[in-house]
């Protein structure tokens, strides 16, 4: 399972939501996935983030964004950058490289300072290993 | 505990980085990771909707085609927003 997925299970009972935008194919075309083209259309776009789904078994909602790029340019352009955005609508971590396990710090001390869940167990950092891309 | 506008290079995970040769172009991979365009976006980064700024409200499609407009979910939930892609 993707650790942002595991990220979503553990605070499933903490009021946090995962978005994850599908963009564009970074490495299309390449050695390990010879059969990945660039986007054509929208529709073919949306094919993707299916099959993306499908291949690493995601869970959190998938957002795709359009053919222009304007959702992933506004927001940095990056292949894998991460926000992490409090109730009150305010950034309150962001990264260059998408690390559930350092978002997990943050996660926790903001639900954890959270009083709507004040009589609940405090939430502890997971550590979370690094792995290969799935085969396709 | 790391910085809120946390600059993570890109690990290079097991093997020392040598698992990304079964998967990817070697020199196409150099090439893009020193290319002004890419140096470009990782250096403003940061300074795009910084930590204690307000995210920025959008909206998109999920894949059965729901609407997801963030700031509907604002005083409700903590978001995590990232990317993803098959490659």
């Amino acid at each position: 399972m993707p650790f942002f997925e595991k990220l979503a299970d553990k605070y499933a009972n903490r009021d946090v939501k995962v978005f994850n935008i599908y963009v564009r194919e970074p490495h299309a075309g390449e050695r390990g996935f010879l059969e990945i083209k660039n986007h054509e259309n929208f529709e073919h776009k949306l094919e993707y983030a299916k099959e993306l789904a499908r291949i690493k078994g995601m869970k959190n909602t998938i957002l795709v964004d359009g053919m222009d790029q304007k959702v992933h340019e506004m927001l940095g352009n990056l292949p894998t950058f991460v926000y992490l955005v409090g109730k009150d609508g305010l950034v309150k971590y962001k990264a260059t490289w998408s690390d559930a396990e350092y978002v997990d710090q943050h996660l926790a001390e903001l639900v954890n300072g959270d009083p709507a869940f004040s009589d609940m167990p405090k939430m502890e950092q997971t550590i979370f290993t690094f792995s290969a891309p799935t085969e396709i | 505990m790391r910085p809120t506008n946390d600059f993570i290079r890109k690990p290079t995970g097991p093997l020392m980085g040598l698992w990304s040769w079964k998967y990817l172009n070697f020199w196409k991979t150099i090439k893009l990771v020193n290319s002004n365009r890419v140096k470009e976006f990782y250096g403003r980064f940061p300074s795009i909707f910084p930590p204690g700024n307000k995210f920025p409200n959008f909206e998109l499609k999920d894949l059965e085609g729901a609407s997801h407009r963030v700031s509907n979910y604002f005083g409700k939930k903590n978001l995590v927003v990232t990317t993803g892609a098959i490659t």
